[in-house]
């Protein structure tokens, strides 16, 4: 007897991008997989996704068919992590040729993976820019991301003061 | 000679005067081009400025960051906390937190509304040399931990004098043997504090001013302190003293005491009142220094919950005080410690000699227990293998002289080890050598000849037959870390690497007079081969060279100089005489 065909679901981005995708690729995502949970009939219409553009929606579906099957993460495992303090900010090999990309493309894929609660996806995209952030100064953070050093006066003269306890002021 | 100059000029007066207004002019033609050249220049780099300003601008404004929530630029600076705590004082401006909070107002203001950022604080603690200094320095410290909020906290101070300026440039680490590396009950501050230069240790101790402000760190944080790390040589009683007497541990989890001090030091001695009562949450706790120099007379005066406690490790202990508390900590998975004398049971819980004869103490059975470590510095039987049941204990490591019985002891209570890490000092009989190197679990053996009247014998005694038996796979079946100290014979060494498959080529092809090898046969025996080979005092011998040409120096390591004996002398407070 053939296995049953797996059920395809098609989704649709904020630039009218369509995708057809098998349903526990989709399901990586807590928020479609809810959606889909919660509608009890078959709909022919697609999902729309207004968050998400079609390019973003592309890498995500290519993290979310890689790590298809795995385990999704609970609130458990989470909480036992944090607890534990077994903190790492390691990136397994695949996930990490993934995430290479502009600093434009993390970002969108973090919000996207935010928005769409891949909490895995989310994890690999804000290592990926702590990672960056690490071993930094906080000029060279600025330079790195575009950021405008808008201190107050008042907030100067607190960071001139913290610093006389900086081994590298 | 000619009357004409290189560049035309004639020696008539009206061709001269001509040539030089001609000269003029162009030069003003020249200067007026310019001048209007540069005029428009900077105009044209103003308004590039002004280009690159709104580009600047524009694309700080359109940075891909900006478009993320707080929640998730949170998230982010969570992931940047690194895996082991950084010193807060000094701190590095680019380490977590304070990298954060100073890159702009959003990241500043988010990055001190995010808690777990400031909950671990690690300090050198100085006594800053004036009192406006001493305050200002309690004022960062205080703004620091209430950043933290309600979350649990990670404290660890040490004494350190950074001279008349707030802060010292790193200097010399303080030497590992202060802090001995940890292993899991908490991360020693070596690899962050700092001494500073020109000063010895003695110089480094805790002063009664530095231990009081280190007081008025932790007391007030004390409710919600989760882990204590207190380093203060001199004033290590105290510190005790004030866990019992002044405050509040009711969330502490871990405790680690370094009272490291050097000889002849004398301090204060303690009052005699049970420490360590308020702290029901206990579960790890960690005293580098001799645990008999807390002047702890039995185990019921530091009044733990000991049926709480899961991981112990001390410096040396009397093994009256060990049993008891072994009686007592049904918990216990790591236990990890240096015995003083010899056991005598009678002692236990309690008792004395003469009722140990009449009543035999009760067998301890510690279900939990996953590894023990163990040095003795006498020799002494370690009987607790022997009254001792220990279901779960997978990792054994036993420092100590060999004793005749200790491969059946081995044998009988052990036999779910998984690892199992011996390391001696002295002559080991090849029979105890051989049930030794039997046990399926050894997987790392070290000899250290540290005693000038102990011969280093071990393959000394071991004979062609004993190599055949580990080339065969029946002895050291797994052993995958040999480390040695000591004249062995390099013979039988190379023999032994030769049967273990350590070196990939036949021994008597590279040895030639090495009869040894042709008799137990070359590498590749039933057992696993060894991955790792470390020699540590040995003579310098022409053949180790060309092993670790052929293995590598990664694999095969030699040591002329006997820093390891150094370390375990140390370890186990023998007198190098």
């Amino acid at each position: 007897m053939a296995a049953p065909a797996t059920q395809q679901i098609k989704i649709r981005c904020n630039d009218e991008k369509e995708f057809t995708v098998d349903r526990d690729v989709l399901e990586r995502s807590v928020l479609i997989k809810n959606m889909l949970e919660d509608v009890t009939e078959q709909q022919d219409a697609p999902i729309p996704l207004p968050n998400v553009s079609g390019p973003v929606m592309a890498k995500v579906l290519e993290y979310c068919t890689h790590h298809r099957g795995e385990p999704l993460p609970s609130a458990d495992t989470e909480q036992s992590q944090d607890e534990t303090r077994k903190r790492t900010t390691d990136i397994s090999e695949w996930d990490q040729k993934f995430i290479t990309v502009d600093q434009e493309m993390l970002f969108e894929i973090i919000l996207a993976a935010n928005y769409l609660d891949i909490k895995s996806l989310l994890d690999v995209g804000c290592k990926t820019v702590a990672n960056m952030i690490k071993g930094k100064t906080p000029e060279e953070i600025r330079k790195l991301f575009n950021i405008v050093n808008d201190f107050t006066p008042e907030e100067e003269a607190q960071i001139k003061k913290e610093n006389e306890w900086a081994e590298d002021r | 000679m000619s009357s004409q100059h290189k560049f035309g000029i004639s020696a008539n007066s009206e061709v001269l005067t001509a040539q030089r207004n001609e000269l003029l002019q162009n030069f003003e033609d020249i200067e007026s081009k310019a001048a209007q050249l540069e005029a428009q220049l900077a105009v044209l780099t103003a308004e590039r400025a002004e280009v690159v300003e709104a580009a600047l601008f524009y694309q700080a404004i359109f940075a891909p960051w900006k478009k993320v929530p707080n929640e998730i630029l949170q998230r982010i600076f969570y992931w940047t906390k690194p895996t082991e705590p950084p010193t807060c004082i000094p701190f590095s401006r680019a380490v977590a937190p304070m990298q954060l909070a100073q890159v702009c107002s959003r990241w500043r203001a988010i990055a001190f509304a995010t808690s777990s950022l400031w909950q671990d604080f690690k300090c050198a603690v100085y006594l800053p040399t004036s009192e406006y200094d001493q305050l200002e320095t309690k004022e960062f410290i205080q703004n620091w931990l209430s950043r933290a909020g309600e979350i649990p906290l990670s404290i660890t101070a040490i004494p350190a004098d950074l001279g008349p300026s707030k802060t010292t440039p790193p200097s010399s680490p303080i030497p590992q043997s202060i802090f001995p590396a940890p292993y899991g009950v908490m991360q020693s501050p070596a690899p962050f504090a700092f001494r500073p230069q020109n000063q010895s240790f003695p110089e480094w101790l805790c002063t009664r001013d530095k231990f009081d402000f280190i007081k008025e760190i932790v007391i007030p944080n004390a409710p919600r302190t989760r882990d204590l790390y207190l380093a203060l040589p001199s004033y290590y009683r105290h510190s005790v003293a004030l866990l019992q007497q002044e405050a509040n541990f009711l969330w502490l989890e871990n405790l680690a005491f370094d009272c490291a001090l050097p000889a002849q030091t004398t301090s204060p001695s303690l009052p005699d009142y049970p420490l360590l009562k308020h702290t029901p949450l206990l579960r790890k706790i960690k005293f580098v220094a001799p645990f008999s120099s807390l002047i702890i007379r039995n185990h019921t005066q530091l009044q733990l919950n000991w049926r709480h406690i899961t991981h112990f490790e001390t410096g040396s202990i009397p093994w009256r005080i060990l049993l008891p508390i072994l009686g007592h900590a049904k918990s216990l998975q790591y236990c990890k410690a240096t015995l003083e004398g010899q056991p005598h049971q009678g002692l236990l819980f309690g008792g004395n000699a003469a009722q140990a004869n009449q009543d035999p103490s009760p067998e301890i059975n510690i279900p939990f227990l996953h590894t023990l470590d163990l040095t003795t510095s006498l020799g002494a039987p370690i009987q607790i293998l022997e009254n001792t049941q220990l279901p779960n204990l997978k990792v054994l490591t036993l420092t100590s002289e060999p004793w005749p019985d200790l491969a059946r002891m081995l044998l009988k209570s052990v036999n779910s080890l998984s690892e199992f890490r011996l390391t001696f000092h002295g002559h080991m009989h090849e029979d105890t050598f051989k049930g030794i190197v039997s046990l399926p679990a050894l997987s790392e053996l070290t000899h250290l000849s540290i005693r000038k009247r102990a011969p280093n014998l071990i393959f000394g005694t071991i004979s062609l037959d004993t190599l055949a038996l580990i080339a065969q796979g029946h002895l050291m079946p797994h052993l995958h870390t040999f480390h040695f100290e000591g004249g062995v014979s390099s013979k039988l060494l190379i023999n032994l690497l030769v049967t273990k498959g350590f070196i990939s080529t036949d021994g008597s092809t590279i040895f030639p007079d090495l009869e040894g090898s042709k008799k137990v046969g070359r590498g590749g025996g039933v057992g696993a081969p060894f991955q790792q080979v470390k020699l540590y005092g040995v003579a310098r011998d022409p053949n180790f060279e060309s092993i670790q040409e052929q293995v590598g120096s990664e694999r095969f390591t030699m040591e002329f100089l006997e820093t390891d004996k150094w370390r375990l002398l140390n370890q186990i407070g023998w007198d190098a005489e």
